[in-house]
């Protein structure tokens, strides 16, 4: 492995960062948003300021884990088997400044969820769910769905209601977590939860709109379980719920074929 | 399909209709921010909800299937902070283009 390298996600990389479960540890995870078969080794490593200590060791274990493989095609080879003049390698630095500027801007789809070991509950027990989400029809939506699917689930949709709801007892077996929220930011929430003796192990879905590649580090590098992106499917936000909670996989709530908005169609 | 599965597909069909129906009211609120931002030359507070309410729209419109509202939203959402992150001097074509992203998102409503 060299700093002028390209490496690009394999099927099982992909699997890790969209797939409903992940097994990969959060500094694997954190190169895997990083791969995009475009950066060389030596630029991934610049974008992280500075680059983790371990940075080569982790990297090798995704190409151990054969999450990553470098690319046999260098896409930009033949662009540099000539000498530009200097006003169209300004034009190209431009343009792939722009491009940057635009994936960083446009994000992309992400569900991510760190399994957690199975759990047996008893046959009353109900597991618990808090809701943070500031749009109260989606709060509406999300708290339906997941009653439906055998929680108790409450919402939170302010800092305050949040405190409120974190501080009653039994705390809850599942937070999820909003970013942008009218008088608080969920990555602090997060953030404040992962210091708090009762609430760091209480698993935490990133449920958000905020999809670069910056929010997902930043929301996994801080301690969330799981991260997925807004708009969401219910049945594939239930899989990623049951998996960080440690809930058996069962069948989704409607066949995979079901759209619920056919006239809407993707 | 069971009962229990109709029933929580006629909830969520009554919620998509509901949502739907508060739409053009979400969006005039859009629209009286941008007046008020725009009158207060550039005074945050108003950009702040308006990021944050076409942030919501680009989720919730979106798991709701209106997805050319939802990217429309987006649009919004990313020309305000655009707006935002320019501070005290945004450009003419800054201002340009969250009023065409007001347009679009007009444009998209589904029908009533």
């Amino acid at each position: 492995m060299h700093d002028k390298e390209i490496y690009s996600l394999t099927s099982l990389g992909d699997q890790q960062l969209r797939g409903a479960m992940t097994t990969a540890s959060p500094a694997e995870l954190e190169l895997l948003v990083r791969v995009d078969g475009i950066l060389t080794i030596g630029q991934i490593k610049a974008g992280m300021k500075p680059p983790p200590p371990d940075f080569e060791a982790t990297f090798a274990r995704l190409v151990y884990k054969e999450l990553v493989r470098v690319r046999m095609d260098d896409p930009f080879a033949d662009q540099f088997s000539f000498k530009p003049t200097k006003k169209a390698l300004l034009q190209a630095t431009a343009e792939a400044d722009a491009g940057t500027a635009s994936l960083q801007k446009a994000g992309y789809f992400v569900r991510i969820a760190r399994k957690r070991p199975l759990r047996v509950l008893a046959e009353d027990k109900e597991v618990s769910a808090l809701i943070v989400e500031d749009d109260p029809h989606l709060a509406k939506f999300l708290q339906h769905y997941l009653t439906f699917a055998g929680f108790d689930a409450r919402t939170a949709g302010a800092r305050a209601e949040v405190v409120t709801e974190l501080r009653k007892l039994p705390v809850p077996d599942l937070v999820l977590l909003d970013v942008m929220l009218p008088d608080a930011d969920g990555f602090d929430i997060l953030f404040q939860m992962r210091k708090h003796p009762a609430l760091k192990k209480v698993p935490v879905i990133m449920l958000t709109g905020k999809a670069t590649r910056e929010a997902v580090i930043k929301g996994l590098a801080g301690g969330a379980d799981g991260y997925v992106t807004k708009p969401f499917e219910a049945d594939a936000l239930l899989e990623a719920v049951r998996t960080v909670v440690g809930l058996p996989d069962e069948p989704p709530a409607f066949p995979p074929s079901t759209d619920l908005w056919p006239e809407k169609a993707r | 399909m069971s009962r229990s599965k109709a029933d929580l597909l006629e909830y969520i069909e009554a919620q998509r209709a509901e949502y739907r129906r508060t739409l053009p009211a979400k969006v005039a609120s859009f629209e009286t921010l941008w007046r008020d931002a725009r009158q207060a030359h550039g005074s945050p507070d108003p950009l702040v909800d308006l990021e944050r309410l076409a942030h919501n729209l680009h989720g919730t419109a979106g798991t709701y299937g209106f997805h050319d509202l939802s990217r429309a939203g987006q649009a919004l959402e990313l020309a305000v902070r655009a707006l935002m992150d320019a501070g005290a001097l945004p450009t003419g074509e800054q201002e340009r283009q969250v009023t065409l992203a007001l347009d679009t998102v007009r444009r998209n409503l589904p029908p009533q």
